[in-house]
């Protein structure tokens, strides 16, 4: 191997760059930009600015983050909702007024006057929400307008009662308590915040009213056919906005104990640049609190950290404003584009440079035109029977790409009937020693079916690993499966990284996507017992007690895993540089076994297998029809016996009838060929096989 | 400036590095008129035809072969020790493109004349051939170092290397009229100093003039790789291709590294180029679309391979179009010739002579 080509095979082995499309792929994903924007900013002024870490600045900011955070929480509620709301500052204001008249000049009780705000903010809460939900007004006009109202009335309020709220002092030591006390050296009404963000995080993303909150702002049509009260939502997004106003503007008052008459002016804005900035989305549908105060340390950081370089409030505005700017700028960029980015990153091919092929040029595996003259089954019928099982009473079972099991008769095989209707597709199908079909189904899992043709889930979850970025533990591909003798079933999950109808992008990745799971039906126990395989496809136990054989399809290779004996847990090469993608093995009458070849190897695609960028390049610039991909059109059927020597081949030429043979299995001196994108089964008869012979007994022994 | 625009380009897949490829449509809307058409005869190889009084002229590989009108069989006209690459009859003679030996005269007063031979100037391995007049022959050449049979590799070589000769028969010179074309295959008069020359690699048809040598495109951005160039009774032209534009084939084309290894370790016919062929071996490249589904190959699939017969008008537009599309084997039809009410066209690909009748009426 040259050089250039060990620094490629160094290279992908060293630099996982799938889990870049993981990462994105990750809802938090959306939180980096912002989070890397906050540490950026920590990092240029608590260089520049003078006693940014000590302890003071921290409690100073951290008041102040209370107070702009509930706020920038409302806004967020809102924003989430598809809506915005402008009069956060006005209701600020009035909010403001009323908790220091009535705790400073009516001396009332801390209930009272929490109560008494409260009432304010969700009066001023309603009008919008009336306004812009009931009466479906737009929302950034209707807001302006109150805004200027509700200062309006502040404006005319104020004046009045300014000398009293001046003049007077609250008599409630607990209102004090809660604008100075500390408890564990924070602030109360830092700690009251946190508790108040917890609780509508757990809303937001847990709680059935933050979901439709998100179905309203994402699509509100589609909220509406799904029979969510759009109105009405809406409506309770901007009463629970002003209502964390109110809440901030009461701690407010607690901390200042007084006002002066442009009290809230600009808050909309360092409220919405810290909404923005945070990442939720003006578009709606997006948004969560740990964002929402992302946002808002952001945007107190940076008007703290100028006002104490001495630098004038309107240039700080400025600033404000030219970031809100970029915010929103990046935010259209990045809803719009997030999906391409995607798209672009996610798949990653790898370095997979394959062992030379078994010769085709003679030998066993030497072409032939024997499953040219086959018989036919189903013919128009057959829609994806990828696999195909028989009972001891010769009934033929098979699936369809429509999620249904068929039933054909003996014994002809013309008359058929829905044996079961799963919904998925129907992959590698077994029996178990009670005459129960265990079938792998597509994106679903592993499914039982009694003789009776009822349905049941065995498991459609494995073990979480450790290492990987996205959630593997719900199975995508699960394809093939065979039974132990001690009942427990191991079968194989294609690829964790795509969806079944995505099965060609594993091949252009040719990475170790795939796994062997064990599930156990006596504890119901489910256990990935093999993790990065390269498309695992057909699973056979072996005839020697101790393990079973696993083709790995984008491999070209057959391998045996040890379930017992002194071997347990390893894995042997059985067959390698097969000259096509095995699919799947069963057993044959005469102790050795049948495999599949889908397909054959091509040297333009082994080629492009050793240059993963050429891959890449590929899978981004060139339509899918278009992609080199395995030549899937013409395969064989092959004989191994348990030594891995191939004994003999089976062939049709140009896949005439059978194209990507997908699975066979003999019955009664028959051998049934099964295609997952055909529209028939094939049927070849062998004369030399013992003519009674039928898979379940060689598992399960033949009946008395 | 425009290496860092291409730098970025080939980053993003923009400019040059897009790929793109025209489809198929308006006068070139795809049909199975090729596949439909009557195979007239099985001719191994079949290419070149030639009208002439005594019969209709091919070649089969190194072997010239006539077919008497209105016969199927063949016959054995003469044999060659290399490949009859271009052929073009006129005035009672034969021109004959050989691979490697040049241009042969049969027949005629300049029987036995020969041009491009050892140590002569000349094509020496001619792709098509036309009669000026009496004593003059135009021949073009894909590449003087790829043979006509290695078409292939020379596209996948991105070659620039072709040429338009005159052959001048009383006094034997050969001159070169224009060089640097990338393949040039197809050769057809107009009757005046202005020809056509179709330039495969550039997927267009050029007008040169004879006087002054110059040239200018006059069908450009086809979607596929022109081959020869025949004339029509009204005055217009069948124009065959080799076979269509295939979007990986051009982004290979702009993968250097993979091309070029290509060229080296895979043996040829399991390129991922076009061909005048396809599906003969299970080593040969498949593309997503070429997957069989429900035991059909899907017509529309993107192909390595395919037939196309275009008639154009007087000025080289496009009038209406013959196929045979991926499900089809009438593929690799480079040749055609018109005799009457009728089209005769080589499927080289599939080694059928074909027989469509009543198109080349006029209107």
């Amino acid at each position: 191997m040259s050089l250039s080509q060990s620094i490629v095979r160094w290279r992908y082995r060293l630099l996982p760059d799938h889990v870049m499309g993981e990462i994105l792929n990750k809802k938090w994903a959306d939180s980096a930009i912002p989070f890397f924007a906050l540490v950026l900013i920590v990092a240029i002024f608590g260089s520049i600015v003078p006693r940014f870490f000590e302890f003071s600045t921290m409690s100073i900011l951290s008041a102040q983050v209370a107070e702009l955070g509930l706020v920038v929480l409302g806004l967020s509620i809102v924003m989430i909702s598809g809506g915005i709301d402008l009069s956060v500052g006005s209701t600020f204001a009035l909010t403001v007024t009323t908790a220091l008249y009535v705790m400073n000049v009516q001396g009332a009780s801390l209930g009272t006057g929490l109560v008494a705000t409260l009432g304010v903010g969700v009066a001023c809460g309603a009008i919008n929400g009336f306004l812009v939900g009931i009466l479906r007004m737009r929302a950034f006009l209707t807001t302006l307008v109150t805004l200027i109202i509700y200062r309006s009335i502040f404006d005319i309020v104020f004046p009045k009662i300014s000398t009293d709220i001046v003049m007077n002092y609250p008599e409630s030591p607990v209102f004090e308590f809660l604008g100075i006390g500390l408890i564990w050296g924070l602030p109360v009404s830092f700690l009251l915040m946190a508790l108040v963000s917890i609780a509508l995080h757990i809303v937001l993303s847990r709680g059935r009213y933050g979901w439709r909150l998100m179905a309203v702002g994402g699509a509100r049509r589609s909220a509406h056919n799904a029979g969510i009260n759009v109105r009405w939502t809406v409506f309770s997004a901007y009463v629970a906005c002003s209502a964390f106003v109110a809440l901030a503007a009461f701690l407010f008052s607690a901390r200042i104990g007084s006002a002066a008459s442009d009290i809230g002016a600009g808050l909309e804005l360092q409220a919405l640049t810290a909404t923005v900035l945070g990442g939720i989305s003006l578009g709606g549908g997006r948004g969560s609190v740990a964002k929402a105060l992302m946002g808002t340390v952001f945007v107190l950081m940076l008007s703290n950290s100028l006002l104490a370089l001495g630098i004038p409030g309107p240039v700080n505005s400025l600033l404000l404003g030219l970031i809100l700017v970029a915010a929103v700028f990046l935010d259209v960029r990045w809803v719009k584009n997030r999906h391409k980015l995607l798209r672009a990153v996610y798949i990653s091919p790898t370095y997979n440079k394959m062992p030379p092929a078994i010769s085709t040029d003679d030998g066993p595996m030497e072409p032939n035109d024997r499953l040219r003259e086959v018989g036919v089954i189903g013919l128009g019928t057959l829609d994806g029977a990828e696999d195909v099982i028989f009972d001891r009473d010769d009934n033929l079972y098979t699936g369809s790409r429509h999620g249904d099991i068929l039933r054909w008769f003996p014994p002809d095989y013309t008359r058929y009937e829905v044996f079961a209707h799963i919904g998925g597709a129907p992959m590698g199908m077994v029996f178990d020693a009670a005459g129960n079909m265990s079938v792998c189904v597509g994106g679903m899992g592993l499914y039982q079916i009694t003789p009776e043709g009822k349905v049941s889930l065995q498991t459609g979850e494995t073990n979480r690993s450790w290492t990987s970025v996205a959630d593997d533990s719900v199975m995508k591909l699960a394809d093939d499966c065979d039974i132990l003798p001690d009942g427990r079933i191991i079968f194989s999950e294609a690829t964790v990284r795509f969806e079944m109808h995505d099965w060609y992008a594993d091949a252009l990745e040719s990475r170790g996507n795939g796994r062997l799971i064990c599930f156990d039906p006596k504890t119901g126990t489910t256990k990935t017992i093999q993790n990065n395989l390269l498309f695992p496809n057909g699973v056979c136990t072996s005839y020697d007690g101790e393990s079973v054989l696993f083709a790995e399809s984008w491999a070209c290779r057959i391998s045996r895993y040890y379930y017992a004996g002194p071997k347990t847990g390893t894995v042997e090469r059985v067959i390698e540089g097969l000259p096509g993608y095995p699919d799947n093995i069963n057993r044959a009458s005469d102790g050795t076994y049948w495999l599949a070849l889908m397909g054959s190897r091509t040297p333009a695609l082994d080629l492009s297998l050793e240059m993963p960028a050429f891959r890449r390049r590929m899978a981004r610039r060139v339509s899918e029809d278009a992609w080199l991909m395995p030549n899937l059109n013409t395969g064989c059927v092959l004989k191994f016996n348990e030594k891995g020597e191939i004994l003999e081949s089976l062939w049709d030429l140009g896949g005439q009838k059978h194209p990507m043979i997908t699975s066979m299995r003999e019955h009664k001196g028959t051998l049934y060929l099964c295609g997952i994108f055909n529209n028939r089964m094939g049927t070849l008869k062998l004369p030399d096989a013992d003519q009674t012979w039928c898979g379940l007994d060689s598992y399960w022994r033949k009946p008395e | 400036m425009t290496a860092i625009r291409r730098f970025i380009d080939r980053r993003l897949g923009r400019g040059e590095a897009a790929i793109t490829v025209p489809i198929l449509d308006g006068p070139l809307m795809p049909n199975a008129a090729l596949d439909d058409a009557e195979v007239f005869a099985e001719i191994n190889e079949v290419d070149n035809l030639v009208a002439a009084e005594k019969g209709l002229f091919c070649s089969s590989g190194n072997t010239l072969l006539r077919l008497r009108w209105g016969e199927a069989t063949a016959e054995e006209e003469a044999r060659f020790d290399a490949p009859i690459s271009a052929m073009a009859g006129g005035k009672g003679m034969l021109a004959l493109g050989i691979e490697g030996q040049g241009v042969v005269i049969r027949g005629g007063p300049h029987d036995g004349l020969c041009f491009g031979g050892a140590g002569e100037t000349g094509p020496v391995y001619p792709t098509s051939l036309a009669f000026l007049d009496a004593n003059t022959v135009l021949a073009t050449e894909g590449s003087d170092r790829n043979s006509a049979a290695n078409w292939r590799r020379d596209l996948m070589e991105k070659g620039r290397r072709g040429s338009l000769w005159r052959l001048d028969l009383e006094t034997g010179d050969a001159t070169r009229i224009l060089g640097d074309l990338g393949w040039a295959s197809g050769i057809a008069l107009t009757g005046s100093q202005r020809i056509w020359v179709a330039e495969s690699w550039r997927h267009r048809v050029i007008s040169v003039d004879l006087a002054t040598g110059t040239s200018t495109p006059v069908l450009e951005h086809l979607p596929a790789y022109p081959a020869r160039i025949a004339p029509a009774v009204n005055a217009g032209f069948w124009l065959s291709f080799y076979s269509v534009r295939n979007q990986l084939v051009e982004f290979i084309l702009r993968e250097d590294d993979y091309r070029q290894r290509m060229l080296t370790e895979v043996p040829e016919p399991y390129w991922m180029a076009p061909a005048l062929a396809s599906g003969l071996s299970f080593r040969e490249p498949m593309q997503g679309s070429q997957l069989k589904q429900m035991g059909v190959m899907k017509p529309y699939a993107v192909t390595r391979s395919y037939g196309l017969v275009v008639q154009c008008d007087p000025q080289m537009r496009p009038l209406r179009s013959f196929h045979s599309r991926a499900d089809g084997v009438m593929h690799g039809c480079v040749s055609v010739c018109e005799r009457g009410d009728e089209l005769y066209v080589a499927s080289k690909g599939a080694g059928r002579l074909l027989r469509l009748a009543d198109v080349a009426r006029e209107g």
